[in-house]
């Protein structure tokens, strides 16, 4: 997967138009952008969306909630039962991980799906993470791709963004842990000015990444080329 | 009576007359006579007294001279597009010189023509016709029934048409001009209001009975070149403050796109006209105004450069991408009818190889060959397609004007390939219907309909469809494409519409192809 683009789950133009922009895949976000009192709209718009319209030319991923929420299961629950390919594990360790492997076993088994399909992607967003990668890759056999979070990570550090440079450990780290595992591995977001992507996509790339995350549908056509 | 393409309307329609009907786009070719003009002519400066100078003090000055009376038709110019003040001006002089009946024959009427709304409703004016309408005030109160008489909504090129064939006599004229001199040379490129080529005028000071050039930019005589509109057709020089806000020229939908999914749409258009053969040396391009169609001749350009393309000609109104072809060399010429942005005003003014057409050079369809005729590609947008291709770009699916017939019908019937972008859902709704609610151009003109969800070829284009039948292009049927777009929106109810025409929608040639009624 070379793209992966961030949209609401709560918008229905966007849940209708997400297929159109060229990703090789959609993350619907159910947690950061998505408002607290949409919260069980957006989670029931969700399943109903990827159980009527026709995703099946893009890998589809859902960001739920933190496991670390109550949320995090009844996220899960609802919408794993559409068949979503593969959910986020946001917050990543290997408890997490095995939680929410543990969730799907379940979802499974309830709805006559496949055992071991729905994929995991946990999403390194704080130095532990980082420290632990190759641990929470090994927790689950689920697991099919790791996301970097450099936001995240950064404010866990208590370090103030200023460059590529800062990242080079971190993204290292996670690249060379998918590597080995023989999993894909997807680079954090870009939110600076437009003409900067090319090049954020590009470090990346150059320490071992095999994606982006884009943040916006803007951005695919161009994280597509990096990472051709 | 019923037209070919099935639309009904009577054969008289008060207000407008006796209809025409619609009989098929190339139907109505042949020997044309074109009408007479009047015109008073000037004696030489000797001869003439002081009172009699073609310079008015006043736009009541003009009236008096051009013997302003109720029922005259007066003729405007859009070039200056959503900065106009020049048609706002005369027809508040014309209601406080208590003018009734007045017809405003305007090449194009935006949101800053709101004012005469109130003229409408005070019967000053009971009728307009007009080539362009923007969504706003005067749409509105045209959908609504406050005019008098129904509109009536001509082409770019029938305009020019209807005056030159005498179906519609222009009284007196009012040219927007940005540079001016006493005798009347206009020069559209230079001054504080400058907006470039002022070709929508053209046929309106060959055939009107009186010509103004309104000016607030006053120079010694001669004007500077480029001079547009030279002396022996103008009859009178005003001075005002302003005529116009040139930050208007770029309104609306002569912005390009830069949503990714109208960006994706423009490629795949791209994509297809090279993949039928159509990018290649001498090829000819226009693209309609509308941010996916706009976006067509970035990703064309792309591929010229791409493929060592020369091409002939870019036509229609131009934009700065056009001007940058241009300068490339990528075209050879620009056939400019509106400039719509202030690059492609200064490169007007500046290239010779950027051309002025007129109206009637751009898509008069009874003239000895309009620049249509040699166009290769046609970018258009819509606001519906139906299943036989027809296209609606005046009514919007809830039956409100939104829009004239622009130069869309002249493009589509005289260019080799006429191409329709759009997404393919629009405001909640599918925008390939059954029936489009107002017929502009007639489906045997339109080639193809680009979408976000796949492609339909008209299937009158055999060769289109031999060409591409391997294709990797996201062909589909256009059946298809209604069906899909229905299966997320839902079939829209049917809007209902009183008996009361409002507009009557004339093809190029003059026939009517289709008339708006008022929606209940």
């Amino acid at each position: 997967m070379k793209s992966l683009m961030i949209v609401n789950a709560n918008n229905p133009k966007i849940l209708l138009d997400a297929v159109l922009y060229g990703a090789d895949g959609i993350m619907f976000d159910l947690a950061d952008s998505v408002p607290d009192t949409e919260q069980d709209a957006a989670r029931l718009l969700l399943a109903e969306a990827l159980a009527f319209l026709d995703y099946s030319a893009v890998e589809v991923v859902v960001r739920p909630n933190c496991p670390c929420q109550k949320d995090f299961e009844l996220d899960i629950l609802t919408v794993g039962p559409s068949k979503p390919c593969d959910f986020v594990v946001p917050m990543a360790t290997p408890e997490f991980v095995a939680q929410a492997a543990a969730l799907l076993d379940r979802v499974e088994a309830e709805n006559d799906l496949p055992a071991g399909g729905i994929r995991l992607i946990p999403s390194i967003d704080s130095a532990v993470g980082v420290e632990n990668v190759a641990a929470v890759i090994a927790a689950s056999p689920r697991v099919r791709a790791v996301m970097f979070n450099a936001k995240e990570f950064l404010a866990d550090l208590g370090a103030a963004a200023v460059g590529a440079e800062q990242l080079v450990y971190a993204r290292s780290k996670i690249a060379v842990a998918c590597h080995v595992a023989g999993i894909d591995s997807l680079d954090t977001p870009y939110t600076g000015k437009p003409d900067g992507l090319a090049a954020d996509a590009g470090a990346a790339k150059a320490l071992g990444f095999t994606g982006k995350v884009a943040s916006d549908g803007k951005q695919v056509k161009t994280i597509n080329a990096v990472f051709a | 009576m019923k037209n070919v393409l099935g639309r009904e309307f009577p054969e008289y329609i008060e207000g407008y007359g006796q209809v025409k009907p619609f009989i098929g786009a190339f139907s109505s070719y042949g020997e044309r006579k074109t009408v007479g003009a009047r015109r008073q002519s000037v004696k030489p400066a000797s001869q003439t007294p002081p009172g009699e100078a073609k310079l008015c003090q006043s736009i009541e000055e003009v009236f008096d001279r051009v013997g302003a009376r109720d029922g005259m038709t007066f003729g405007f110019h859009h070039h200056l597009r959503n900065g106009d003040y020049v048609l706002n001006l005369v027809m508040k002089a014309a209601a406080e010189r208590g003018l009734k009946d007045l017809h405003v024959a305007a090449t194009g009427i935006f949101g800053c023509h709101g004012p005469i709304v109130e003229y409408i409703k005070s019967g000053v004016i009971t009728q307009i016709s007009c080539s362009y309408i923007s969504p706003g005030p005067v749409a509105k109160a045209i959908t609504t029934g406050l005019l008098q008489k129904p509109a009536i909504f001509r082409s770019h090129g029938g305009r020019p048409r209807a005056i030159e064939s005498g179906d519609m006599h222009i009284d007196v004229a009012f040219a927007a001009s940005p540079t001016c001199d006493p005798y009347g040379n206009v020069n559209g490129t230079h001054g504080k209001s400058a907006c470039g080529v002022l070709s929508y005028i053209f046929p309106d000071t060959e055939y009107a009975d009186y010509v103004v050039a309104v000016t607030d930019n006053l120079v010694e005589y001669p004007a500077p070149p480029p001079i547009q509109i030279t002396q022996e057709k103008v009859d009178f020089v005003l001075v005002v403050d302003s005529i116009g806000d040139p930050a208007g020229i770029a309104s609306g939908t002569t912005r390009v796109t830069t949503d990714p999914i109208g960006l994706r749409i423009a490629e795949s258009a791209a994509a297809l006209l090279d993949e039928a053969g159509y990018i290649k040396n001498g090829m000819s391009l226009q693209t309609g105004a509308g941010g996916a169609s706009l976006a067509v001749a970035a990703f064309v350009r792309e591929r010229m450069l791409a493929n060592g393309v020369v091409g002939a000609f870019g036509a229609g109104g131009i934009t700065s991408y056009f001007v940058q072809m241009l300068k490339e060399g990528l075209l050879r010429a620009l056939f400019d009818v509106q400039c719509f942005d202030l690059d492609s005003v200064k490169s007007a003014g500046e290239n010779p190889a950027h051309m002025l057409m007129s109206g009637s050079l751009y898509g008069n369809p009874h003239s000895r060959g309009a620049v249509v005729n040699n166009l290769d590609i046609m970018i258009l947008g819509a606001t519906e397609v139906d299943l036989d291709f027809n296209v609606n770009v005046v009514t919007g699916s809830d039956g409100t004007i939104m829009g004239a017939s622009g130069g869309h019908n002249d493009c589509s019937a005289g260019s080799k390939i006429a191409i329709v972008v759009s997404n393919l859902l629009k405001g909640r709704l599918c925008m390939v219907r059954d029936r489009v609610t107002t017929i502009t151009s007639p489906g045997e003109t339109i080639d193809v309909l680009v979408t976000d969800r796949g492609i339909a070829i008209n299937p009158l284009r055999k060769d289109l469809l031999e060409k591409l039948k391997d294709s990797d292009l996201p062909l589909t049927d256009i059946k298809t494409l209604k069906e899909f777009g229905e299966n997320l929106t839902g079939k829209p109810d049917t809007i209902e519409f009183t008996d009361k025409i409002v507009a009557v929608v004339e093809y190029r040639d003059g026939t009517v192809i289709d008339v708006v009624r008022q929606p209940k």
